[in-house]
């Protein structure tokens, strides 16, 4: 019986009471807010104005649950394809991996969120999650009194941050990953105590018709994340670890490049030849070799030939022989002391120096050559180190 | 609560004739023709379902939920129990803050930007932007909403209703 015909254009200038603006509320009018709506209507008979009639009617804003969690980007990846790179043995203090998620009620009332992370995914079970906090100082750290287990009386439309720490054991291989979910789960404001404990928001049983009662529906998506459903009153979000670790291999190989009688051609090891030991550094893993450190103490049968130490030169590494191409890198003085990143110390017979970081998938080599002695038969035996830490990969 | 405030509806429409009575004593055909307009506002809610066939059907129904976005109808039921014609009846809805004028509103739906200082269709009227300068107004900006019927005869009753939705 809906007459829209008779909703005729005319204009009256009688003057009402002015109304403030309706203010911003992203999120809805406040749950218990009542709304009254009230019609006046003049009318005439025979020409003459009556008496104004009112009607009104009210209901009850009712309380709408919704929470969102969305990982913030920091410190780790929001998807698996950029999943944030760990190095192994990233646990504790500042060294941790802090995952930072954004928590936003998206209510229309105050509550309380509770707060459950979960290793959703652990491929190699090398990660441990340490502590949920509220990083008020910002300093990633686990400081006194951070530590929350739920998120008291969250206004509509605010966003508070919860940092979830993740150690990776050393043993970490790499290319493991891990997936870490927050999810966020919606109280009644102020009903939480320590513990987690507290009286949870629930859909209100057979919606009331009275206008007057203030139901409550909870009306958040499922992300198919740990914890979360459709419309329980709670969000999750995950963030995406790989562990990154460097995976270090070298080769050191000799090769003779002239002797006394034959010179360059055919040359043999015979006392006077000049060999070239290439000390090649190769990274198979993902992440970056670095502050790598070649130490080679050479044997009594051969004499170190002086300014032939040459560092980060091309190097490939080939059924298990390393090959270096000559002056392909930085030439280094036997000199120990400088900055040059090589030497050679006569009084232990050490040739020591240093390699540039070596990136994921590659190769980098360390190159000097020596002299065999005089009157030496028989097998040397030359033993080389190559230290390294990939703590703080990129 | 409601039923309460449609009896105080009812009962104010009631005591409208009395008083018109007396106000039109002296007019010889008022005193048996009493105008008895009333009047019932009500809230319903907007459901529209889809069937089998795509068609789709939109309902009124009793609320269950007022929760920000739900649409509504507020409405009014009127009828005129008296024996004279009511005539340029004027209805005047302020809309509460907590809600806003639908969008599928009656374009032709008399409306008002400025607290009802002023009336006319949406597509007439525009409100000051902070930047100065003026923009077109949308259903959001609406506070007030009219209408009128030009005669309600004696014994004629009918429905008056918009959109909105809550905030």
């Amino acid at each position: 019986m809906r007459k829209s015909t008779q909703l005729l254009g005319a204009v009256s200038a009688a003057a009402l009471v002015a109304m403030s603006s309706a203010p911003a509320m992203a999120e809805g009018i406040r749950a218990g807010t009542v709304v009254t709506n009230t019609v006046t209507v003049d009318y005439q008979v025979g020409g003459v104005d009556q008496t104004q009639i009112e009607a009104t009617d009210q209901f009850s804003i009712d309380r709408r649950i919704n929470v969102d969690v969305t990982f913030a980007g920091t410190g780790g990846g929001a998807s698996a394809g950029t999943p944030f790179n760990a190095a192994p043995g990233s646990t504790g203090g500042p060294n941790g991996v802090a995952l930072v998620y954004d928590v936003t009620n998206l209510s229309n009332d105050t509550v309380d969120l509770d707060l459950n992370a979960v290793l959703a995914a652990d491929v190699g079970s090398n990660g441990t999650i340490t502590a949920v906090f509220v990083d008020a100082n910002g300093n990633g750290v686990v400081d006194a009194g951070e530590e929350v287990d739920f998120l008291a009386n969250v206004l509509a439309d605010e966003t508070r941050q919860v940092t979830v720490l993740v150690d990776i054991d050393i043993d970490a291989d790499d290319a493991e990953t891990l997936q870490v979910d927050l999810n966020a789960n919606a109280f009644v404001a102020g009903s939480m105590t320590a513990g987690g404990t507290g009286t949870e928001h629930v859909e209100s049983g057979g919606n009331s018709t009275d206008p007057s009662t203030v139901d409550t529906a909870l009306v958040d998506d499922d992300s198919t994340l740990s914890l979360d459903g459709a419309r329980d009153g709670s969000d999750t979000d995950r963030a995406f670890v790989e562990v990154d670790a460097a995976n270090v291999s070298v080769v050191k190989s000799s090769l003779v490049v002239s002797d006394p009688v034959n010179g360059a051609t055919n040359p043999k090891a015979i006392p006077g030849a000049v060999i070239r030991y290439c000390i090649a550094v190769s990274n198979s893993g993902g992440a970056d070799a670095e502050n790598i450190v070649v130490s080679d103490s050479l044997p009594g049968e051969v004499n170190f030939n002086t300014g032939t130490i040459e560092r980060n030169v091309t190097a490939v590494i080939s059924s298990g022989v390393a090959t270096c191409t000559p002056g392909s890198g930085d030439t280094a003085t036997d000199s120990t002391g400088d900055t040059d990143g090589g030497g050679f110390d006569g009084g232990t017979n050490v040739v020591a120096g240093t390699l540039d970081d070596v990136a994921g998938s590659t190769t980098s080599g360390f190159m000097f050559e020596v002299t065999i002695a005089p009157a030496v038969l028989g097998t040397t035996t030359d033993t080389v180190t190559a230290a390294l830490d990939t703590d703080n990969p990129d | 609560m409601k039923t309460l405030i449609k009896l105080g509806a009812s009962i104010l429409a009631l005591s409208v004739p009395m008083g018109t009575v007396l106000a039109q004593e002296a007019a010889p055909s008022a005193a048996a023709a009493e105008p008895k307009v009333s009047l019932q506002s009500d809230v319903m809610a907007i459901v529209t379902t889809t069937d089998e066939a795509g068609q789709q059907t939109t309902q009124l129904t009793e609320p269950t939920e007022y929760t920000p976005g739900t649409k509504l109808s507020f409405g009014m039921n009127y009828t005129n129990g008296g024996t004279v014609p009511a005539t340029n009846v004027t209805g005047t809805n302020p809309l509460n803050e907590a809600v806003r004028l639908s969008s599928d509103a009656d374009p032709a739906l008399m409306v008002s930007v400025d607290g009802g200082t002023t009336f006319g269709t949406l597509d007439t009227l525009s409100v000051a932007i902070e930047s100065g300068g003026m923009r077109a107004a949308t259903h959001s900006d609406v506070t007030h909403v009219r209408w009128t019927i030009a005669s309600i005869a004696p014994g004629e009753s009918g429905r008056i209703s918009f959109p909105v939705i809550i905030r």
